[in-house]
């Protein structure tokens, strides 16, 4: 049995992934993002400690070419946009972003990336908006420490500009949505106080 | 590739999940006479379900309208976004633009009523500190003492013992091919993995699990979540879902251990080799939270409702 066993795993394990006919485009761009992310957490270059600064804002950089941070923190606020004004707005973008790269680059540096796989399972093209914003939901499925995580990324292409991620969901839940549902209760709080509370959160 | 999990593995599943408490449940509640006969056993959940399915959505329509029921800012909140409607269009006007579509935009009919916020507030913060204080540091220990191949294989002998409970809720919900399948991953990880240990059936046959639980059926029937509870040990529920727990109580092998002592050991084990997999995600998700209770909150409907539509 365990002959068996050893030889149908090993030809499993030799049968190469089949490619698919054609990919589509925001599943490209999305897969050179997070490549471009991951070869620099496996960069040796970065790997002591005194890169750590260095390692962190080369992942930001990389992070804020695919995602839409801009386009998160509208998501974010929800009701409460309106009330921000413009310059409240950039304060709000810049905080926000760095809030949700601190959180997920903190859990990303002491963790070991070796066994870190992802496959692409699903691309499905959705309706577009009103005014023609092309949208996608990629779905892909995480294997990391022997934990598998559903991860499905909603990509967006305004008219002229190119495919960026608007929202991501972690075994369904969505970020924005949540961080959503945390502001619905805030309209009393100004937006300073809001901005503020963000600042304040960061430097914990 | 041979990475192929089971699909039980949730990153969320200390504070969400349906399973891992179960263990403590089942080890913690003097359901004595309830474990002996399956009779009475039986009888009470038809009771407790059936009251569940009236009265379930009857709580909900009734907490919409007695004043005081609620949390008092839902009205607030109504109000609010009405008001404010007119704004959307406003800013660059970018906001028009229904990228989030009407997924997230929360009506009072979406969003989960919490009439025992304090109730649960209090229980949350138990949970919490329980977490930091034992669950963790004990996990932590544990870890480090335990060889990883062990580890995986006592989550796959958990998953596999709660073959009952996937099967009959993939039947009560019309998944026939997933039953199907779940009775074949139950067979062949049996016999072929020692009991479950090892997962042949998905490694050598892809052949996937389906986590459906009791909760999910209801949920598929209709039901409506009732209202949102925290649960001492067992972390974020609804109405639904605690009354679905019950029925998977049952469905649990491991309630019908005769020994007690074994029961609490195993139901333990289980607990604290998953928490052993997702250190530090609780923290992760608490860390980028503005109001973690919220957060938590959110995260276990959106999960849940991710579930059910599957």
């Amino acid at each position: 049995m365990k002959k068996i066993m050893t030889v149908l795993l090993g030809i499993l394990l030799l049968t190469p992934a089949v490619p698919k006919a054609a990919d589509l485009e925001p599943e490209i761009v999305l897969r050179n993002g997070v490549n471009a992310i991951i070869s620099v957490l496996n960069d040796p270059a970065f790997a002591s400690a005194n890169q750590k600064d260095a390692r962190k804002e080369l992942l930001f950089n990389k992070a804020e070419s695919v995602f839409d941070f801009n386009e998160f923190s509208r998501g974010a606020l929800g009701r409460n946009w309106g009330r921000f004004s413009e310059n409240q707005r950039t304060e709000f973008i810049k905080h926000f972003s760095r809030l949700i790269a601190n959180t997920y680059i903190a859990k990303i540096d002491d963790e070991n990336f070796e066994d870190l796989k992802i496959t692409y399972t699903k691309t499905e093209m959705l309706d577009a908006t009103k005014s023609g914003i092309e949208r996608a939901d990629i779905a892909t499925d995480v294997f990391h420490n022997k934990v598998m995580t559903p991860v499905n990324y909603r990509m967006m292409k305004k008219k002229g500009g190119e495919w960026k991620i608007y929202d991501v969901k972690i075994e369904g839940v969505s970020l924005v949505g949540n961080y959503r549902e945390q502001y619905r209760t805030r309209f009393n709080d100004s937006p300073d106080k809001i901005i503020q509370e963000i600042k304040e959160k960061i430097s914990q | 590739m041979n990475s192929k999990q089971i699909k039980s593995e949730k990153s969320l599943y200390f504070i969400c999940s349906k399973y891992g408490y179960n263990s403590l449940f089942r080890s913690t509640l003097p359901l004595s006479i309830l474990r002996r006969s399956p009779f009475f056993a039986i009888i009470f959940f038809l009771i407790v379900s059936a009251t569940m399915a009236v009265a379930g959505n009857s709580v909900v329509v009734a907490a919409d309208h007695l004043p005081g029921v609620t949390q008092p800012y839902e009205n607030l909140i109504a109000a609010a976004d009405v008001q404010s409607s007119d704004d959307l269009e406003g800013g660059n006007g970018l906001y028009s633009d229904d990228l989030y579509g009407d997924e997230y935009i929360k009506t009072p009919d979406q969003s989960v009523a919490d009439p025992l916020y304090w109730f649960n507030y209090a229980i949350f913060s138990f949970n919490d500190k329980l977490y930091f204080w034992v669950l963790k540091p004990v996990a932590r220990g544990y870890r480090f003492i335990t060889p990883d191949p062990l580890r995986a294989g006592l989550r796959n002998f958990f998953h596999n013992s709660l073959f009952p409970l996937r099967f009959v809720n993939n039947l009560l919900q019309g998944k026939g091919d997933q039953a199907v399948s779940e009775v074949k991953s139950f067979v062949i990880n049996t016999v072929g993995g020692g009991l479950g240990f090892a997962t042949p059936a998905q490694y050598v046959f892809g052949i996937n699990t389906y986590n459906e639980d009791m909760g999910q059926t209801f949920g598929s029937y209709s039901v409506k979540e009732g209202f949102y509870l925290v649960l001492p040990l067992m972390g974020p529920s609804t109405l639904r879902d605690t009354v679905g727990s019950v029925g998977d109580f049952f469905l649990s092998p491991m309630t019908y251990i005769e020994s007690t002592e074994l029961a609490v050991g195993l139901g333990t084990l289980d607990r604290i080799n998953d928490v052993s997999f997702r250190i530090g995600d609780y923290e992760a998700l608490k860390k980028a939270a503005l109001d973690p209770y919220i957060s938590i909150k959110d995260a276990y409907i959106q999960m849940r409702r991710k579930q059910i539509q599957e």
